[in-house]
């Protein structure tokens, strides 16, 4: 993990959309700017880090509180199941918004990609040039879906990689890759 | 339901929200990362201001361009609407305000309803973490923006066995209209 001068550089580094040039839906809590900024501090340690241990117990308590709450009358036991459930079950819940679609790799079976435009933790964020296309703060929710299959018993790894598409903005796309084929239990 | 209650109420309806316990559990998880890699405390506590303080001077912003508010006559009006409509908007939570020192330069927030803390419970190797010291960055840093030099602290802990959380807010000075150090003529 970076020095700790290092993150604090960091945390300055990284400044704001203003308000009349992004156009912005704004965070509030029930959102709240501090939740975008925090988002951006996690996402900068899940860059860095190769562990974001920090969040999984995260996902695992909201995994169990959406489930508790939802009460689907199975578990979900497909990869497609439960990431179809999460894109939009768990998104409404978190972010009431649904991500825009979901894919499935041709190249590997075991891979998945979820497109979302305009993700939360990515409002109000602008970067310096340095960082640019290299920090993706949409990272807070490619771990939050890690943390999420995680805690329904599908280990996978899930990155956060920006698409540019033909209107030259860029997309996000969560690329999801499953461990192994079989699927829980 | 005074102007500044109905203001917030409606800033809040207006913005878009995230889900409150995705929030804290997102600031739970930050803090226990921060006390784990500094270990100190009194580190994580400064820390937690600074980052408060970072994201005060652009929530100040965000404020007044959502709200419109116009310019406070005194710092009564200020903690008025630092409580009223500050509070309301981002965090959905109005803490009273009270125990006003006779000059009206220092007020206490009383939370009833603290969103940072819900589901939280400090160990005790961590009896000395300000767990919501965020806030008090939070403050100091958007009330400099508006040129008040105020000092926030949290004088009493819903996690430490106190009924509420309070933060003492005190007003230092107002800041003079000056150039940044880069520009003065030494």
């Amino acid at each position: 993990m970076g020095s700790s001068s290092e993150r604090a550089e960091r945390f300055d580094v990284v400044g704001w959309k203003t308000p009349n040039k992004a156009g912005a839906a704004h965070v509030a809590v029930k959102a709240s700017l501090v939740a975008v900024v925090t988002s951006l501090g996690l996402g900068l340690f899940l860059v860095d880090l190769a562990s974001d241990s920090i969040l999984h117990d995260l996902r695992w308590r909201m995994l169990n509180l959406i489930v508790a709450r939802e009460r689907p009358k199975k578990r979900d036991t497909t990869p497609v199941a439960i990431l179809q459930f999460i894109t939009s079950t768990c998104w409404k819940t978190f972010y009431d918004k649904e991500t825009k679609s979901l894919q499935r790799s041709t190249a590997n079976e075991n891979e998945f990609f979820i497109h979302e435009d305009d993700p939360v933790p990515s409002h109000f964020i602008s970067m310096p040039r340095e960082l640019q296309g290299r920090l993706n703060c949409a990272s807070f929710n490619a771990g939050l879906i890690r943390g999420l299959l995680h805690a329904a018993q599908f280990p996978a790894s899930v990155r956060a990689v920006f698409l540019n598409n033909e209107k030259n903005t860029a997309t996000t796309v969560y690329v999801v890759k499953f461990f192994d084929k079989s699927s829980a239990n | 339901m005074s102007r500044n209650q109905r203001l917030g109420e409606s800033c809040y309806n207006d913005l878009e929200k995230i889900n409150a316990e995705l929030f804290t559990l997102t600031y739970g998880a930050l803090v226990a990362q921060l006390v784990r890699d500094m270990e100190d405390v009194d580190k994580v506590n400064a820390k937690l201001d600074e980052m408060g303080h970072n994201i005060g001077l652009r929530l100040i912003d965000e404020l007044l361009a959502k709200s419109g508010i116009a310019r406070c006559g005194s710092f009564r009006e200020t903690a008025d609407v630092v409580s009223k409509v500050g509070f309301k908007m981002f965090l959905n939570t109005v803490p009273n305000v009270d125990n006003w020192n006779e000059r009206g330069t220092e007020c206490t927030l009383v939370f009833d309803d603290n969103p940072l803390e819900d589901f939280v419970a400090l160990p005790s190797s961590c009896a000395g973490l300000k767990y919501s010291n965020v806030l008090c960055g939070v403050l100091r840093g958007a009330l400099e923006s508006v040129h008040l030099a105020v000092a926030c602290e949290i004088v009493s802990d819903a996690l430490k066995g106190d009924p509420k959380t309070e933060i003492r807010m005190s007003l230092k000075h107002v800041i003079e209209d000056e150039a940044g150090e880069d520009y003065r003529e030494d």
